[in-house]
């Protein structure tokens, strides 16, 4: 817990403020003695203003002749009173100021203009900015995408545009990395799919199809799903918070003005990557699944022999590559996504917007994985895979 | 409770036998200076003599790996977390790039410290606040963001946030850094006119000769390959007969214009 400033003990010479008020003569003088500072602020602010705001008087005065020492808040004090009098049209004298104190007054009475405030946006206005928002959102998803569709293409015609050691390194970040989450994961949800089936199918006798149920739902939806859930929030908030930063710190410029595009330089080694990777943890937490499986059915007295027959009379090659292609299209999903929301970090808003892409990198991408998955599943569905 | 000490006869900062760095290498050792209450002091020397390394240990940010800094009665270099945060009220700091918080306006940055140190009501903290940026000539700027503001505003601005709690020392971490010739001298008109009208010192880490010559009291000179503080005193008298060559090399540098400091902010 923070100490507060008015816990503090200040052993000073100094007396504490004394406020008296005289009213007569249709003047209201305010006569200072002491530390006008902060401590004095605290105190007499309410009380001080109240006198002021009671007064009937068109003439205000502020004594300052035994102010012992005036501060920075202490300033703030007699600015108050004078804004307060000024709005009563009252008219404003100070007397006994010191040079001193007159020249802080001066300069603290510098370009005060209250009628600043922040200009609150109109119905209109809302909807107008609201409207140039998604359409300069729609426009630099579409220059985006089509600036990487063309990097993309010029890697395939000449190899060398591709930043080898950075994607390895991105390669070892995205997928080593995660290996042993992603085992963690498969595992469980491979477990907890054969427990949860295990009742229902025992009623009809079936408890060895539960291997079937584990064996499908794992290749074909949960591990590449899983997966990729777990590459976005990992990896894909990473690529909007690096290149987030690297944007605020102008690093995104200076590639810029050294004739480096950001999408070959940032973007192309983190989309291979993540196009390689993915696919590879959602094999890995398929195995990972079936282990999981396994464990429910060695318990039910099934042998591993057994178990592993069923799934595999269950599944063929087609399940695996039709999650496989998931895998891919989820990791290319994350890439872009992360990247762009990134590379659209605004360098003005500094922290706050950083952490406002990477929230909607990770968010953007489990809803557009979701989405995606539907959209394959049908399709796969329609084709006859 | 915090018993923070204001005894005018004692220095503002006592640096006794400090030796500061890191676990693994210490670049000042046993340096020894006292801070007069009042004084603008410029702490300079070359590039990685270690001010930034001081600067830190002085804002408790670090501590040192031997030595006392005493600052408002507390030794904060041994001091306990506690002890600690009282003291951090009696200085402000303003950061090479400023560090204001672009989230906020202007006004919110120099309400912030309020907010979170002191009882005053909302009304209260706004008016301060305004006296503030006045004080820096901001006060037409209040309700801008910092990134609308440019180098040198945004310089004032964190003195102004520097100034938040009326703290009686204010740390500038190199004020001049990044600003061109004429709004560095008015930032150093700027601090002159604050230590003349609410006495308050001012430790700058610096080593622009223009503004040492302008509007120092003393000028303290470290480096780490001599140990720790190689001369403090005059910047006029030492850069005309210091008996260091160092100390005279680095005062005489060619190409120095002086700038002249104007009587007002």
């Amino acid at each position: 817990m923070h100490a507060r400033r008015d816990t503090i003990t200040v052993v000073t010479d100094a007396q504490p403020l004394r406020i008296s008020f005289d009213d007569s003569g249709g003047t209201l003088t305010a006569r200072f003695a002491g530390r006008l500072d902060a401590v004095a602020l605290t105190t007499h602010w309410d009380s001080s203003s109240a006198q002021l705001r009671a007064s009937t008087s068109k003439a205000f005065a502020i004594d300052l002749s035994a102010v012992e020492h005036l501060d920075g808040s202490g300033l703030g004090l007699i600015l108050g009173l004078e804004y307060l009098a000024a709005n009563r049209g009252a008219s404003i004298n100070i007397i006994g100021a010191t040079e001193a104190q007159t020249r802080l007054m001066e300069m603290a009475r510098r370009g005060q203009d209250r009628s600043l405030a922040k200009s609150q946006e109109g119905f209109f206005e809302h909807i107008g900015s609201g409207t140039r928002a998604v359409w300069s959102f729609l426009r630099s998803f579409i220059e985006f995408r089509g600036e990487l569709l063309r990097t993309i293409l010029a890697a395939v015609r000449e190899p060398r545009q591709l930043r080898v050691g950075d994607t390895l390194r991105e390669m070892s970040v995205v997928g080593a990395n995660a290996l042993p989450v992603v085992a963690l994961l498969g595992f469980l949800i491979g477990a907890i799919i054969a427990f949860q089936c295990m009742d229902p199918l025992a009623k009809y006798g079936a408890k060895l199809q539960v291997a079937d149920i584990v064996g499908i739902s794992i290749l074909r939806e949960l591990g590449p799903l899983i997966t990729a859930i777990l590459v976005a929030g990992r990896s894909g908030a990473a690529f909007a918070a690096t290149i987030g930063t690297m944007k605020v710190g102008q690093e995104v410029d200076a590639l810029r003005t050294f004739g480096i595009t950001p999408i070959r330089f940032l973007v192309l080694p983190r989309f291979v990557a993540c196009v390689c990777m993915t696919p590879l943890l959602a094999v890995f937490a398929d195995l990972m699944g079936i282990a999981g499986g396994s464990v429910i059915m060695l318990s039910e007295g099934f042998s591993l022999r057994q178990y592993l027959n069923e799934v595999q009379h269950a599944v063929d090659a087609a399940a695996l590559i039709q999650g496989l292609v998931k895998a891919g299209v989820f990791g290319a999903l994350i890439a872009v996504i992360g990247c762009q929301r990134g590379l659209a970090t605004n360098k003005e808003e500094g922290a706050r917007a950083v952490g406002a892409q990477t929230t909607g990198a990770v968010v953007s991408s489990i809803v557009m994985i979701v989405i995606a998955d539907a959209v394959l599943g049908a399709f796969f569905y329609t084709i006859g895979i | 409770m915090t018993t923070v000490s204001h005894n005018n006869s004692e220095p503002a900062i006592r640096i006794k036998g400090v030796s500061v760095g890191y676990a693994t290498k210490v670049i000042l050792k046993d340096l020894t200076l006292d801070i007069r209450r009042g004084e603008i002091i410029f702490i300079g020397g070359g590039s990685g003599a270690g001010k930034t390394t001081l600067l830190s240990n002085l804002t408790t940010l670090n501590r040192p790996l031997a030595g006392e800094i005493w600052i408002g009665g507390v030794d904060v270099a041994n001091a306990d977390e506690d002890a600690l945060q009282g003291v951090r009220r009696e200085f402000g700091v303003m950061y090479q790039l400023g560090a204001l918080f672009n989230s906020m306006t202007v006004l919110e940055n120099v309400m912030l410290p309020m907010e979170e140190f002191t009882s005053l009501p909302l009304g209260a903290r706004i008016e301060v606040a305004r006296a503030k940026l006045g004080l820096v000539d901001l006060a037409h700027a209040a309700n801008k963001m910092p990134s609308e503001l440019s180098g040198g505003m945004q310089k004032r601005a964190a003195i102004a946030r520097a100034l938040a709690l009326d703290a009686p020392i204010i740390f500038l971490d190199e004020p001049s850094a990044g600003l061109d010739p004429m709004t560095s001298a008015d930032l150093d008109s700027l601090i002159q006119t604050l230590n003349e009208t609410l006495g308050v010192t001012f430790v700058v880490i610096s080593h622009e000769l223009a503004s040492i010559f302008a509007i120092a009291h003393r000028f303290a000179m470290i480096d780490g390959k001599r140990g720790g503080l190689v001369e403090v005193g005059d910047p006029r008298v030492m850069r005309d007969s210091s008996p260091d060559p160092l100390v005279r090399r680095f005062l005489n540098r060619q190409g120095v214009a002086v700038h002249a400091v104007t009587a007002s902010a």
